[in-house]
């Protein structure tokens, strides 16, 4: 069934609109047809009725030896008039009820006691009709005995559902319904579109801009309870993001306390293990409130010298012991939020450098696009991870992040700040090994 | 270290971290007096006036950016601001308050001990009464200097990032504009860590800043070599409120 149906709505509504109207005109003409052929074999049998009573009262009247002549004389191709001396034998009538209304016919003119017979064909004789057609026989007694033949045949009209006219005017009317219907599917369909473009958007930008709430009452509705969902999630998300910032603010005093206590501690090891353990939870504790604030941070888009931003990157790396080559160049200046675009290159590197040992920067503006691509030669990211390391939390292993004193939200973080300028940020493994996260910059 | 040791006094409401910073700057050979809310500020401050204030920014009564503003129209004395909430706006706020410097909790204390050296030595080194300037940003030349998120804006708009070390030594610049440092000076003035490793040296430093702001490293207009004695940065800052 879906095979055949086809697979947009316009296609499904054109087919059922075209159907229906094939349908009904189909039985519109059978039903129209039909009954105009009943009228005219109506009126043809009252009308040959009259002519057959008229003319049976004359042949009562004219001498014997005039009959045949006379019979001759008025004889036409669809009205042959014959006189015998005695009846014919049994006629079969295949069409009682025609045969019936000639009968009642000729009984109104002629009498009761008339003798009369009446046979009808359903089929033409073929000499005055081409075409389907009716062939009535008909016998009346003279009044001394001897009979007056008729035989007539009723044509119907030529083809109805081949003629030429009939073709034009149900392709004019397919063509119209094509079109209307066409109308009507992208007034229909249009909403629909905007709603699975908003729904799409939706997914990159939570906070876009709410749908009109305008149209036809049902698209109305629609885009209402789209919009009502959008402030739902959020709201959802807000609530959730305050708790989450909330619960790592709190936890800033307790560890300012204990960072204290742990600078007075005498034992110089336990002292350095418990630095060490303050500084993970530290990091971890803003990394979750850069996250959340990053989430609503709205900053408006400013020119950035990229190669700026990528030598001071540079030298605050030389300042504590990393390396970092730049590879490439570019006059082009970045639109973006320069702080977001900032943290989002420093979490590519810090990555880089926990796991990658030689990391370079290469900077490319071709095409129009400027992407700046962090490389190192680690391990890289199996496949099918590629896309979970952006989720907040998210650890590939926890042993290899535990080790490195990962938080979980560095690329979550890199990811939405890359977003707030309008960039991409993607991940790869690099054909020589290690791997690449690419920050594409739109111009 | 000092011959007189340098008087400090703590403002917090957490009592907790009021008695451990205290122990730990004694330790660290500071004369530490801890007082919870701005009212015994006010007294502790009649006995006599301290080298240097650390003051929390969430105070009950009257707020650590009031209490800044008003210790700041009545003296010059160093102010560190501590903060729990950490976003910009503090920042912003806490410097054109007039604080000295800003610190987010949780800090290490460490980094607090390193930057109560810089403030103290430059309060001793630079002349009296020299107040650096607090505002967000800083104009000179065709440059605007934003303090809060430490990059340079240029006339046409375009975003110039600073590394830390070229951002420090231009603060240094722009604080003490038109006067001859010397690379002591610079040196003291950027860096009051100790035991940090710093393999650039001055020179290097100020060849890239020149770099950064476009200044010719053989005729520089901004930053000027004076032979034998040091660098001087001969422009007069020009201050945005």
């Amino acid at each position: 069934m879906n095979r055949i149906l086809p697979k947009t709505l316009f296609g499904r509504m054109v087919l059922i609109m075209v159907l229906g109207l094939i349908i009904a005109q189909v039985l519109t003409t059978v039903i129209f047809y039909q009954e105009r052929a009943t009228f005219g074999s109506r009126t043809a049998a009252n009308h040959f009725g009259l002519r057959m009573a008229e003319t049976s009262r004359i042949f009562d009247r004219l001498p014997v030896d005039q009959r045949a002549g006379i019979a001759e004389e008025i004889s036409t191709p669809e009205f042959a008039v014959s006189i015998s001396g005695a009846a014919l034998g049994d006629v079969v009538s295949s069409n009682e009820e025609h045969a019936e209304i000639i009968a009642r016919g000729l009984r109104r003119h002629l009498g009761e006691t008339r003798p009369i017979r009446v046979a009808v064909a359903d089929q033409a004789d073929g000499e005055f009709f081409q075409n389907d057609g009716k062939t009535i026989l008909v016998q009346v007694g003279l009044r001394d005995g001897a009979w007056v033949t008729f035989k007539s045949s009723i044509g119907e009209p030529p083809g109805m559902l081949t003629s030429p006219r009939f073709l034009i005017s149900m392709s004019i009317r397919l063509m119209t319904v094509i079109v209307l219907s066409l109308l009507a599917v992208r007034l229909l369909t249009k909403p629909l579109q905007t709603l699975a473009i908003a729904a799409e958007a939706l997914g990159k930008d939570i906070h876009r801009p709410p749908l009109k709430e305008t149209g036809p009452l049902e698209v109305q509705r629609a885009a209402h309870a789209f919009n009502t969902m959008q402030k739902r999630l959020v709201d959802f998300i807000q609530e959730r993001t305050r708790i989450l910032a909330a619960v790592s603010h709190d936890l800033k005093t307790p560890i300012t306390r204990l960072r204290l206590r742990t600078e007075m501690l005498e034992d110089p090891k336990a002292r350095a293990k418990f630095t060490n353990d303050l500084e993970e939870m530290e990091a971890m504790v803003s990394a979750t409130l850069d996250f959340t604030r990053g989430l609503d941070r709205k900053e408006p888009l400013r020119d950035v010298d990229v190669m700026a931003l990528l030598e001071s990157l540079q030298a605050d790396a030389e300042e504590v012991g990393h390396a970092l080559t730049i590879v490439g160049k570019t006059e082009r200046l970045a639109k973006a939020d320069p702080q977001s675009l900032k943290r989002c290159l420093m979490n590519l590197l810090d990555n880089a450098w926990k796991y990658g040992g030689q990391v370079r920067v290469v900077v490319d503006d071709a095409d129009g696009r400027l992407r700046i691509a962090v490389r190192d030669d680690g391990p890289g990211i199996p496949e099918s991870e590629m896309e979970k390391v952006f989720e907040p939390f998210y650890r590939i292993e926890a042993s290899r992040n535990r080790a490195t004193g990962g938080t979980g939200l560095g690329l979550s973080i890199a990811r939405n700040c890359a977003r707030a300028s309008g960039g991409e940020l993607t991940l790869r493994n690099l054909p020589e090994g290690g791997l690449e996260a690419a920050l594409l910059l739109p111009p | 270290m000092n011959d007189t040791l340098s008087k400090v006094l703590i403002v917090d409401d957490d009592e907790e971290i009021r008695d451990l910073l205290s122990r730990y700057l004694k330790q660290h050979s500071y004369d530490v007096n801890a007082v919870a809310n701005g009212d015994e500020m006010r007294r502790a401050l009649e006995s006599g006036e301290p080298d240097i204030i650390i003051l929390d920014l969430m105070l009950p009564g009257d707020s650590g950016l009031t209490l800044c503003r008003d210790l700041r129209a009545r003296s010059d004395t160093p102010i560190i601001m501590l903060t729990a909430r950490g976003d910009e706006m503090d920042r912003i706020v806490g410097l054109e308050m007039g604080a000295d410097d800003y610190l987010p909790k949780p800090f290490n204390p460490r980094e607090l001990l390193a930057r109560m050296k810089v403030i103290l030595r430059r309060a001793r080194s630079m002349p009296k009464g020299h107040v650096p300037e607090q505002a967000r940003f800083i104009s000179f030349a065709s440059w605007r200097l934003d303090t809060v998120e430490r990059q340079l804006i240029s006339l046409e708009g375009v975003v110039v990032a600073l590394s830390a070390s070229e951002y420090r030594l231009l603060r240094v610049f722009l604080d003490y504009p038109n006067r001859v440092l010397s690379r002591d000076q610079l040196m003291d003035q950027m860096h009051g860590r100790q035991g940090e490793a710093f393999d650039r040296s001055i020179d290097v430093q100020i060849s890239r800043l020149r770099q950064r702001l476009g200044d010719d490293a053989r005729e520089p207009v901004l930053i000027k070599t004076v032979r034998q004695e040091g660098y001087i940065f001969s422009i007069n800052a020009m201050v945005e409120k």
